[in-house]
């Protein structure tokens, strides 16, 4: 049953408006009553009170088409908490406007100079709306920059968000105009990926993106030689559950720069799990999608094949923190199985068996994956690490991978310096005696934990096995001229961080540290 | 990433490092000081501009203090608080002279 | 909740039937400006009736706003409360007349003598009875056009209860001064957050003791809103249906109560210093 309710509500005609709503609530005994708001203009404390009386005798009450005023007054005493409360939606065109974004299920469009809606493709996207609401203001609380929509509109025979979103330019536009920020950009994109893919999401809030890959390998197999097609479907099994942050479609176009502030939009796709299933779309976007057809790109991203190309290199290579090509590669390459696996269905879905350049790319796209599943026996691989040779000479490029990592992590002036002193005397203490007098490489990794937030740093090495914690503290009460130098920099690093540990494992001496910020 | 500023007058040198004095840069600021301490009566070490300071820093503190105990006075000034901590943590301030 | 005297549809030998059906232990009837319909149900109360607790709405304005303040737990024989009560019902009588007045010359409205006396002869008559008798004789077609378009139109400056008078008259009498509803004002309002947290600090310079934090037609988030304020300053806290009988279709004893987990302390606190009539465990 559905009540109209009209004009304003308040103390003097409340008692009124009650009496014949119960007499004809007694009368219908309706199993659903549904209070249409789209005439109310104003409801008092005195109008609250019925809309409770109701709610408590028909527990699925629900009130539609109510405007702003009414709709804060509901939200500010808690209605909207107890009960469905849906808002009349303004209508917005989107005629003529700039296509900034486009998503999965969406397109972003700049209405005015200040907002953008995002309109859904389907009709019955309301839920898709509240869906990317909620991810939204989680990866707000957690710390990653986006921008939260303010309004839900109708556009055309869909409902869009609207988002507000000042001067602001994507970074697809920023490439394809001014090639001289193509390293600014490669920077700033990263450090926001390694924050996303840094932060820890608080169980069951967000989807597991191995199921959604899962997914795709389940369909992608059937179209793949029995054995290649078990042993993608293996790999992916074998990724272990992560649970940090995914975007899922982390490409330029979903990265706005608003005067100083790097922004992340188009929420919806949120997810955890491994990083690897990141890099698998973010290939797909600069690399996969265009593959055969090298015109692609630009109309996804609006800049060319080889800028795109550039660009993901240099990403991959910052995101890794080495330029290590081998290594570079084999994370690439690992991608690449993910993002195949996708592209495949993806094109498949979309009737690309069904034309002559749609069964080429899909036959190019199966052949590569292919042989990569050939070569690959895991898709892991460790993020936030720096090999590098065990060399005095690259002290400076161990701390200034570590200072980046401490960065992002708000660390003050003074933990910074400690930290800075205890990673010098790890890898010193690792430059001076692994592998003398031969020399090799050591791995630096580093992650930043949140709540608490504990930065862990890794040291790893192949030289001999050698535990420098077991060494005696130096006596530090002795007077200048009794005192020995040695082991003063095991012990420092001992007393600036919070804990020291030491393993021998698989031929690798493996020492952490950790400090609380 | 080191520079170490020197003045000195009537055997008072006074060596002021600004920047770091880690493993890269304390063999430069070890032989500063291993230059002036035979000229020196005193020596002052102003730590004013100094950002950090790692057992490599240390060593270099340690043999001047050592040799200046045998043939006059040291002393350091303007210790910052993180530098401080290093110099407390590790048992110096109690061998070093600080103001 | 609130009997025949104020606007109620129970008389309070029916209240008392009703509490004694519903299975309530302990009750209060807080009627607006009137003593009278507790009066009653103490002559008629047996000991093994559910407890009672004396009880009255006032209803006040003064510079910053309207208020309604119950007292609870007073001497119903003290002359405090019955110059209080006299004081409200006098001010609304005076106020019923001036209206009738107004509506009568200002719009040349007209009604029979003694539909008139009977007006004047309730105990409680308002606003909506005025405009009752509008709709009755054909002047408006609704009671609410009544009021709207025609007895607002006069206005009072200052012919009302003021919140410290209540106060001081109900402390003098022995009894509990408690804030109605603290969200919705004088029952039209929406007041919250600093607005709130002023009148409250204000209230309690004239001695106000209580929130009336459960109440019929709070939700949740409100209920922890005012409970967090009746924590912050240490006051008593009570519970309301806001009954009517059959004029608010509020159900007897739907005060929220049962949704609270435990009592919160204020409101053990002021059972256990309110006076009960029988014995409340």
């Amino acid at each position: 049953m559905t009540i109209e309710l009209k004009g304003r509500i308040d103390s003097n005609n409340a008692s009124t408006l009650e009496k014949e709503i119960f007499a004809r609530l007694d009368e219908e005994k309706p199993s659903e009553v549904v209070m249409d708001a789209e005439d109310l203009e104003y409801v008092s404390s005195a109008g609250l009170r019925i809309i409770l009386r109701i709610k408590k005798r028909y527990d699925n009450l629900r009130i539609v088409n109510v405007n702003t005023d009414v709709y804060d007054i509901l939200n500010m005493t808690g209605f909207t908490e107890i009960m469905t409360v849906e808002k009349a939606y303004r209508k917005v065109s989107i005629e003529g406007c700039e296509v900034i974004g486009r998503g999965a299920n969406g397109t972003i469009y700049r209405i005015d100079q200040d907002n953008v809606v995002k309109a859904y493709n389907n009709a019955d996207a309301l839920e898709d709306i509240q869906h990317e609401r909620e991810v939204a203001k989680l990866a707000l609380i957690l710390g990653i920059p986006t921008a939260i929509s303010y309004d839900v509109v109708r556009v055309g025979e869909s409902y869009g968000s609207v988002f507000e979103l000042l001067n602001a330019r994507s970074f697809s536009k920023i490439l394809a105009s001014e090639p001289d920020k193509m390293e600014w950009c490669v920077e700033e994109y990263v450090n926001l990926l390694k924050k996303i893919h840094g932060t820890v999401v608080p169980e069951g809030k967000l989807p597991d993106m191995k199921e959604t890959a899962l997914k795709w390998a389940d369909f992608t197999k059937d179209y793949l030689p029995e054995e290649s097609g078990k042993k993608l479907v293996a790999l992916i099994e074998a990724i272990p559950h992560d649970d940090h942050m995914i975007h899922g479609d982390y490409h330029t176009r979903n990265v706005e720069l608003q005067d100083d502030e790097v922004l992340l939009i188009d929420m919806d796709t949120l997810a955890v799990g491994h990083p690897i299933f990141e890099l698998g779309s973010m290939y797909n976007s600069y690399v996969g999608f265009s593959e055969m057809d090298h015109t692609v790109i630009r109309h996804f991203q609006g800049f060319d094949w080889e800028t795109g190309m550039r660009f993901w290199k240099k990403v991959l290579a910052a995101y890794l923190g080495t330029t290590n090509e081998r290594k570079i590669q084999e994370v690439e390459n690992k991608a690449r199985i993910i993002g195949y696996t996708r592209a495949i269905r993806r094109s498949i879905r979309r009737a690309g068996l069904e034309t002559e350049a749609g069964r080429a790319e899909i036959d190019h796209w199966k052949s590569e994956l292919i042989s990569l599943l050939d070569t690959y026996d895991t898709l892991l691989f460790t993020p936030y690490e720096l090999e590098l040779e065990a060399v005095q000479e690259n002290l400076e490029e161990v701390q200034d991978f570590v200072d980046e990592h401490l960065a992002t992590a708000n660390c003050s002036a003074k933990d910074r310096m400690q930290i800075g002193v205890a990673v010098e005397e790890i890898f010193i203490n690792i430059s001076s005696y692994a592998y003398n007098p031969d020399r090799g490489n050591a791995i630096v990794r580093v992650t930043v934990s949140e709540e608490p937030v504990v930065v862990t740093i890794t040291f790893l090495d192949n030289g001999v096995a050698y535990d420098p914690l077991a060494k005696k503290d130096p006596d530090v009460t002795m007077s200048a001229e009794e005192r020995q130098i040695g082991g003063l920099g095991i012990f420092m690093t001992k007393k600036l961080m919070d804990d020291v540990s030491y393993e021998y494992k698989d031929g690798q001496n493996i020492l952490t540290l950790k400090k609380n910020l | 990433m080191l520079r170490v500023n020197r003045t000195m007058e009537n055997g008072i040198v006074c060596l002021a490092p600004e920047g770091r004095l880690d493993t890269m840069t304390a063999p430069e600021f070890d032989r500063e000081i291993k230059e002036v301490v035979p000229q020196a009566r005193e020596l002052t070490l102003d730590f004013e501009k100094l950002e950090y300071i790692s057992s490599a820093g240390l060593r270099a503190l340690l043999y001047a203090q050592k040799a200046m105990g045998k043939q006059g006075q040291m002393k350091v000034i303007h210790v910052n608080e993180y530098v401080m901590e290093i110099l407390d943590v590790t048992g110096f301030s109690n061998i070093l002279t600080i103001e | 909740m609130h009997t025949r005297v104020s606007d109620g549809t129970d008389t309070p030998r029916e209240i008392l039937g009703h509490v004694k059906e519903a299975g309530i232990g302990l009750f209060s009837v807080t009627d607006h400006d009137a003593i009278k319909g507790g009066e009653r149900i103490l002559q008629i109360r047996k000991e093994e009736d559910p407890c009672f607790i004396t009880g009255a709405e006032f209803s006040c304005k003064d510079e910053m706003g309207k208020y309604h303040v119950l007292g609870y737990g007073y001497d119903p024989k003290a002359k405090d409360i019955r110059k209080l009560v006299s004081y409200g019902h006098s001010l609304r009588m005076k106020k019923v007349q001036a209206r009738l007045d107004f509506i009568m010359d200002e719009f040349g409205f007209d009604f029979p003598e003694e539909e008139i006396k009977a007006l004047l002869a309730q105990d409680n008559p308002g606003k909506p009875h005025i405009a009752n008798l509008m709709v009755k004789y054909g002047y408006v077609s609704s009671k609410e056009e009544g009021i709207r378009q025609y007895i607002d139109q006069l206005h009072f400056k200052s012919e009302y209860l003021r919140p410290e008078e209540a106060i001081a008259g109900i402390l003098a009498a022995g009894g509990i001064p408690v804030l109605a509803h603290p969200m919705y004002g004088s029952g039209d309002q929406l007041i919250l957050g600093d607005e709130m947290d002023e009148r409250i600090r204000r209230l309690m310079t004239f001695g106000l003791q209580g929130l009336e934090c459960f109440y019929s037609g709070f939700t949740a988030k409100l209920r922890n809103q005012i409970l967090a304020f009746a924590d912050q300053y240490e006051l008593y806290v009570t519970a309301g249906s806001d009954y009517h009988g059959k004029n608010k279709l509020v159900e007897l004893g739907d005060n929220g109560l049962e949704s609270a987990d435990e009592w919160p302390e204020g409101l053990k606190r002021f059972l256990g210093d309110v006076h009960i009539h029988g014995s409340f465990t």
